[in-house]
């Protein structure tokens, strides 16, 4: 059965619920007739389905424009600015003082301390948006915000990575914990762990050959750790740079 | 340069994407303080709640329901998100397990004609449709807005040829969907 132009003006007036007593015994009268229902009852699917996509388009956007603000740069006030610019000063005269202080090799040794590969993004992210925005984040060294979005998980990557954004930041007790964790869990980030501790340990202890961390370098590189390579190579550089 | 709660009306109203944007970013963390608190609820299932209020917001400016605010808009939006909740939480409090019994059921030809029409299975059907006959009905059915002024908007001469247009445009999306399968 075909519905005529006034037909769906009522079908639309009892959609917004706005159908006077009149109308209303009129639509009922009509639905009286099996074939009129069935089609009303179309026409009426038609329009809740126009306005439920509409909604899902609209959240849609909502929710690209909420992707936008975290992928913008945070803007910083004047005294933010002011603040910033001294920060870079001191790390400036920082970095200066540490680099005159030591040997040539302790560039080599801080290329061990630099940040971990991203090594997810392409296999298992795909479904996991807030770990793939997280992912962004590291990768774009926002660690801060990549460790708050990683917050409070339990699955292995975002514990590893979460320990990577501790330890990126040089908050190394931090990272140790984290590492732990993962190692808890006995996965494939199990040794990478194990290494990272060991990294993040021998920060925290200045890397004193006195002190244990330094002893179990020394054990690594001996050892059939996947990572006894580098554990030798970083011992020979500690030598070296003495 | 910052938009008085009128000005930001008007240019809603008028369509204005960056303003809309610029509300929902602003308003959103205050939203989700109050709410996530008082009804102790995760941070995702309050965004899916924001989102809800402020498509509500949406629609009452573009259907002209809401013509001014004399509070804010995040006041607004805060009582919304609070209705959201309640009714959310009422349903879940009403749920029951096994079936109505029939004489609780309120069955009248409009209720009957509400069921069946939520049985349809009618999905992607902004897809079916040409830009033109996009824009006509989602401004009708969802954004709410009068004849005239979707007539002003699509560059009609009139409501009469705006009601025209809708009128084709329904009848043609019946018309493809008829060629789907339908529950």
């Amino acid at each position: 059965m075909e519905l005529t132009e006034k037909h769906i003006e009522l079908l639309e007036k009892q959609y917004f619920q706005q159908l006077s007593d009149a109308e209303l015994s009129e639509l009922a009268q009509l639905l009286e007739d099996p074939a009129f229902a069935e089609e009303a009852s179309r026409y009426l699917a038609i329009f809740e389905r126009i306005s439920a996509e509409s909604k899902a388009e609209l959240k849609s956007n909502m929710n690209t424009w909420e992707e936008m603000q975290r992928k913008r740069p945070l803007r910083l006030s004047g005294n933010m600015q002011l603040l910033k610019v001294a920060a870079v000063l001191v790390v400036i005269v920082g970095a200066f003082l540490y680099v005159f202080n030591r040997s040539n090799s302790t560039n080599e040794i801080s290329s061990f301390y630099e940040a971990f590969p991203n090594r997810l993004m392409v296999r298992t992210v795909d479904t996991d948006t807030v770990l793939s925005q997280a992912l962004y984040n590291y990768d774009s060294k926002d660690y801060i915000e990549a460790r708050t979005m990683l917050n409070g998980r339990t699955d292995e990557s975002a514990l590893f990575y979460k320990a990577h954004c501790s330890f990126n930041l040089g908050e190394y007790q931090q990272a140790i914990d984290d590492f732990k964790s993962v190692i808890d869990l006995s996965g494939p980030w199990k040794e990478t762990s194990e290494w990272y501790i060991l990294l993040a340990q021998l920060q925290l202890d200045d890397f004193n050959p006195s002190k244990n961390s330094y002893k179990n370098l020394q054990a690594m590189a001996s050892s059939n750790h996947g990572y006894s390579n580098e554990a030798a190579r970083l011992l020979e550089l500690l030598r070296t740079s003495k | 340069m910052k938009l008085s709660t009128e000005e930001t009306l008007v240019k809603i109203k008028q369509g204005d994407e960056t303003v809309l944007k610029d509300l929902y970013l602003h308003t959103k963390p205050k939203f989700m303080g109050y709410i996530s608190k008082e009804f102790n609820i995760p941070t995702e299932a309050c965004l899916d709640l924001y989102q809800d209020s402020f498509s509500l917001l949406y629609t009452k400016i573009t259907s002209g329901q809401i013509a001014q605010v004399t509070s804010s808009f995040d006041t607004l939006l805060i009582g919304f998100g609070r209705n959201l909740a309640r009714n959310t939480l009422r349903k879940r409090q009403e749920e029951y397990p096994g079936e109505l019994p029939d004489q609780m059921l309120d069955h009248t030809p409009l209720t009957r004609l509400e069921e069946k029409a939520k049985k349809h299975r009618v999905e992607g059907i902004l897809k079916l449709m040409g830009p033109d006959c996009k824009k006509v009905l989602t401004a009708f059915y969802f954004f709410q807005k009068s004849m005239k002024e979707i007539a002003l908007e699509m560059g009609y001469s009139g409501s009469a040829m705006a009601k025209k247009k809708k009128y084709q445009c329904l009848k043609a999306i019946r018309t493809k969907l008829d060629s789907k399968s339908w529950n």
